[in-house]
């Protein structure tokens, strides 16, 4: 069982990095978003290092939204999700493979990308490794809670707009808490400690919530 | 390495699609050596018979029993061969076989030494490490159809397993199933041209023809 959650671990990374697979899209778009932002708000760095550690989650998620609506879309359409439902691995612990891919091509990469982007928006030193860190333990819930948007309008044919809108309200705890971390890092009434907490008890339930999920909704006839 | 399962048994399976009621308790085993050849015209269920034994789809009345069953669900002891055939453009044929191989994690099957054989068997092997999207419509089909040797399930559900094949590998894929059934597999192919596979008994879907297989004679 361990062999077959890592062979699909596995395949789901390969075709992340092949041709069309899009994971340098995500980084390259949570590069972009970043980089508009001075020119919208202005070059005020005051202003910038105030609002970063918010812009750089809200673009995380953005950037995790855009590889999720083929999540499992891709695997109905071309009949390999009929072989996932019928092996021998619960559909559960596929499910939690592919979402591992999916935020090891993704938010793994945004968290590691995200103190180099702050750089843009003036993010003081100090709440670069707090923002890093609050993007690592945060974004799983992202990717767990995107996954059963994505489940559920596989069989869609344009079925990532909708799946955005049903998880983008969804994912709103994550993003107060990540902030809220990160602020606390700079200094405030909390210590770090407490907000970053919550967000990784939020990502262990979302985990778990968004592996059974996506499980029962694939289960669905089509 | 005679399979477990002993029969498969379609117990008055009733499968409504939207307001259409494709067909209607629909009863029939199949034991082991033995196969069935689903035909009819278009939209009469066949596919949708297949994916109802495959437990993909939920019929809207009646079960799909293994007997024995040996605590494996009905599902797990199957291998769906759709007409979508689950290949990635990205992959090569020689990663596909070794990602199957090791979703199915079980015993092989006979004359399956290692991952390369399975694409000889198709006459594969010049193309194991190149892109399966450069493969032709017929080459795709093949390397789809190594599925089977890669999980050694006892039941092979076909959809339509001769379309886009040439006439050496139909007739590859015949030597395949003639062992199947000699192992002691069972064999459902929903199929237009006609399957000259020995032990297949031709069930027509849809036709009057359900009154003799309900009394539950053996098929073969």
């Amino acid at each position: 069982m361990t062999r077959a959650f890592l062979a699909l671990l596995r395949r789901d990374l390969i075709l992340s990095v092949r041709i069309g697979g899009g994971f340098e899209l995500v980084l390259i778009f949570f590069l972009m978003i970043v980089a508009l932002v001075p020119f919208a708000v202005g070059p005020d760095p005051n202003l910038l290092s105030r609002i970063a550690p918010a812009i750089l989650w809200i673009a995380a998620l953005l950037a995790t939204l855009l590889g999720l609506d083929r999540l499992f879309q891709a695997d109905a359409e071309d009949g390999s999700l009929d072989m996932l439902r019928m092996a021998r691995l619960p559909l559960e612990l596929a499910a939690l493979a592919k979402m591992a891919a999916h935020w090891l091509a993704s938010g793994l990469l945004l968290a590691l990308a995200a103190p180099a982007l702050g750089l843009l928006l003036s993010l003081e030193p100090a709440a670069m490794l707090p923002l890093s860190l609050t993007l690592l333990v945060g974004t799983p819930a992202l990717t767990a809670i995107g996954a059963i948007g994505a489940a559920l309008t596989a069989r869609m044919r344009r079925g990532g707009l909708l799946s955005s809108i049903l998880v983008l309200p969804l994912m709103l705890p994550t993003l107060i808490f990540g902030v809220s971390a990160t602020q606390a890092a700079l200094g405030g009434g909390v210590p770090f400690r407490t907000p970053l907490l919550m967000l990784g008890a939020i990502s262990l339930i979302a985990i778990v919530l968004g592996a059974w999920a996506s499980a029962a909704a694939l289960r669905m006839d089509d | 390495m005679p399979f477990l399962a002993q029969r498969l048994i379609a117990d008055r399976l009733t499968c409504v699609r939207g307001e259409r009621t494709l067909f209607a308790d629909l009863s029939f085993f199949i034991e082991n050596h033995a196969g069935l050849t689903l035909t009819g015209p278009n939209g009469v269920g066949k596919t949708s018979l297949l994916r109802i034994l495959a437990g993909l789809l939920q019929p809207s009345r009646g079960e799909v029993r293994i007997e024995p069953d040996h605590d494996i669900p009905a599902a797990e002891q199957c291998c769906y061969i759709g007409v979508r055939d689950g290949l990635k453009g990205s992959l090569t044929p020689s990663e596909h076989i070794s990602f199957w191989r090791a979703m199915a994690g079980e015993r092989r099957s006979r004359g399956l030494e290692d991952d390369s054989s399975a694409l000889e068997r198709f006459d594969l092997s010049d193309f194991a490490s190149s892109p399966t999207a450069w493969l032709s419509t017929g080459q795709r089909r093949r390397l789809a159809l190594t599925r089977l040797l890669c999980a050694a399930r006892p039941v092979w559900l076909l959809d339509e397993p001769l379309n886009g094949l040439d006439t050496w590998a139909a007739e590859e894929l015949k030597r395949l199933a003639a062992r199947h059934l000699e192992d002691g597999g069972i064999i459902v192919a929903a199929s237009h041209q006609p399957l000259d596979w020995p032990a297949m008994t031709v069930l027509a879907v849809g036709e009057p023809n359900e009154a003799r297989l309900s009394r539950r004679e053996p098929l073969a």
